[in-house]
């Protein structure tokens, strides 16, 4: 079995859960909807969105110059890193020449990604994640399960167990309100202190050298606005030509994302306040090399929203921590295949191919057809486990031949009906495992239509 | 110049597909006729409060009566009186968490989404609007806008060197999707609309 199936069953142990975290998810998705709904034009915002990001892959190198350049001017420090490490170390210098140990930090997929926090922590820097998911996965010491509701696997009473532990809270207290009030009086003591804030980045706006951060809580804002030092972390991707262009994408990310109109924050960073310093790291690892993959460099139109996730009926009954990725969900699985094919071939098998993916996707990503894509592109590599392998082989011989494939048909019906249960449901055959085949019907299709077809 | 960049340039110059022109928003209609009713129905459903300016009374009374008189009131907009306090870019973080209500007049207001624009010609520190209890916004029928498209037509978001769009109190629905008003930032947030002078 594939890795990412053993966690799905792991996960569908416990069939409770997995049907509250099926609908958890279901339910963001149905806001999704109805938000979508309000706008008339919101087919006529999906193409456009798409279309200003093809623009934006086309020209890439000249919208970063021109954005570099006007950040530069606007008094921003402008980094730039090959690679995570690259990134990390950027990170650290920049705090040891301030002599800064402590960072809050909003929510960043990218740093995620680098795996900046350790990598500080082992440096002796402390790092607090202030969105509240984050900060919650961050104390249970385990990655977020979803790229926009990062808590989204635990219930409130695993919450109200940990904050009894960690912040004191009375035992057995799982009321969201009350717990959310002990978390703010916690992160507070954290931005008073006012030394050095990290977020990511949802948008680079090339024309004025800016950066656009949407949050709901308010933490980036406690954070950078507090401190002295503020940093911001950008992959090359995020990019956008202008502020008109911003319209559209504010107006599809938290309706698609969480069916809100728009977060209730979307700040615009373009200079740092008298007497304290802003420095943008602009980061690629790994993404130019996705973008020079035709078939799948339409992955780097992503904006985050996490609709592919919500909609999707394999992550939503196998929770994001069985893809053992830092972005789960279908879009994970066209994005890190690119990063290691090896260890991450499993994944573009994750997926039902329906489709829906795509559908809701704000950017028009392909998702679907990509994650077809990269199954074909993991066989040519020869990583398809045998069980996969010998199945397609047996296929193909099958279907290479007309005579083979009739007689099929009326072998697997007989067998259906011949075998005893132990043949049909045992660990060699996939499909028998958690369904009852079905009752073979007595004729095939073909015996139907000749004895039926019309002379 | 980093190394890095060059090779990052680089990188993307080899592999970046043909030039792809950049598409024409401003085909875009809104469908939005009455904002100020399509703002204020917005601010019920994101969780935000609203009034009319008319209807509130005497301001300054009005503040008290709302908000109490325990903490700080820091006020930007003459209508609601003094406050209780005068801040400025230096003032001390600690001294900043006392604020209980923050008055700042907005500059436009986006019937779509609720949002409000505040920049730093509006603000003497940039964390007021977050680190206050509760937020009190005020702006004029005549500032609202129908949607984001319009907004950005309206502001230059690189005038001044931080700008933001404030769409209702700060909220959370981190632990199981419940929604929880007063995340990090404001508890509550109030939008107070003065009619279009005629």
């Amino acid at each position: 079995m594939s890795q990412h199936a053993q966690k799905a069953a792991a996960f569908i142990r416990d069939e409770a859960r997995t049907d509250w975290h099926d609908q958890a998810l279901w339910f963001v998705r149905s806001k999704r909807d109805k938000a979508a709904a309000t706008l008339p034009e919101w087919e006529q915002l999906r193409a456009l969105a798409s279309g200003i990001k093809d623009h934006v892959l086309s020209n890439l190198d000249v919208l970063l110059e021109k954005f570099s350049d006007q950040a530069s001017a606007n008094g921003v420090k402008v980094h730039w890193a090959s690679d995570a490490s690259e990134h990390n170390a950027i990170v650290l210098n920049i705090l040891q020449q301030h002599r800064i140990r402590k960072l809050v930090k909003s929510k960043s997929m990218l740093t995620e990604e680098c795996g900046l926090n350790p990598f500080l922590e082992a440096r002796g820097v402390e790092v607090i994640d202030t969105d509240l998911g984050e900060r919650i996965i961050q104390m249970r010491e385990e990655p977020p399960s979803h790229i926009v509701l990062p808590a989204i696997h635990l219930k409130k009473e695993e919450v109200g167990e940990l904050f009894h532990e960690k912040l004191g809270t009375p035992e057995g207290l799982s009321d969201p309100t009350a717990l959310t009030e002990a978390a703010r009086h916690h992160l507070r003591t954290y931005f008073l202190e006012g030394a050095a804030a990290l977020t990511g980045v949802n948008f680079g706006i090339a024309e004025t050298g800016g950066v656009v951060v949407c949050t709901n809580e308010g933490n980036a804002d406690m954070g950078v606005h507090g401190a002295r030092l503020q940093i911001h972390s950008m992959g090359i991707e995020k990019i956008i030509p202008g502020a008109t262009d911003l319209g559209v994408f504010i107006r599809l990310l938290a309706r698609s994302g969480t069916g809100q109109p728009s977060t209730v924050y979307t700040a615009h960073y373009h200079s740092p306040r008298p007497g304290t310093e802003m420095h943008i790291i602009v980061v690629d690892n790994g993404r130019t090399e996705q973008l020079g993959r035709e078939d799948f460099r339409n992955s780097l139109k992503c904006i985050r929203c996490g609709a592919c996730m919500n909609t999707c009926p394999i992550y939503r009954r196998s929770g994001g921590h069985s893809y053992d990725t830092t972005i789960p969900g279908p879009i994970g699985s066209i994005l890190t295949p690119g990063i290691d094919l090896k260890k991450h071939a499993d994944l573009p098998f994750a997926s039902t191919l329906c489709g829906s993916c795509s559908d809701v996707c704000p950017v028009k990503i392909n998702i679907h057809e990509q994650l077809y894509r990269w199954r074909q592109v993991i066989a040519e590599a020869g990583l398809l486990p045998p069980s996969k392998k010998m199945g397609m082989k047996a296929a193909a011989a099958v279907f290479a031949r007309p005579d083979w494939y009739r007689n099929s048909g009326r072998i697997a019906r007989a067998a259906l009906r011949l075998l005893p249960d132990w043949a049909v449901y045992n660990r060699m055959n996939e499909w028998g495992k958690d369904r009852e085949l079905p009752e073979a019907p007595a004729q095939g299709f073909r015996d139907w239509y000749l004895k039926n077809k019309k002379p | 110049m980093s190394r890095s960049k060059d090779e990052i340039m680089d990188r993307i110059r080899r592999r970046k597909p043909a030039l792809v022109d950049l598409p024409d928003t401003r085909g875009l209609k809104s469908h939005i006729a009455d904002a100020e009713a399509v703002f204020k129905a917005t601010l019920e459903l994101i969780g935000g409060d609203w009034a009319d300016f008319t209807s509130i009374g005497n301001p300054e009374k009005w503040l008290e009566t709302r908000y109490g008189n325990s903490g700080h009131i820091v006020c930007l907009d003459s209508d609601y009186g003094p406050g209780t306090l005068e801040i400025g870019p230096d003032t001390p973080l600690e001294v900043l968490n006392t604020i209980e209500v923050a008055v700042i007049p907005g500059k436009l207001g986006v019937a779509e989404n609720g949002g409000v624009w505040l920049d730093d010609a509006l603000l003497p520190h940039r964390i007021l609007p977050f680190i206050a209890q509760h937020l009190v916004l005020t702006l004029s029928v005549a500032q609202l806008v129908p949607d984001l498209h319009e907004a950005y037509r309206r502001i230059s978001v690189a005038e001044t060197g931080f700008g933001i769009f404030i769409a209702g109190p700060s909220k959370t629905a981190d632990i199981e999707q419940s929604l929880v008003k007063g995340a990090q930032g404001p508890r509550t947030a109030m939008i107070v609309l003065k009619p279009a002078i005629p």
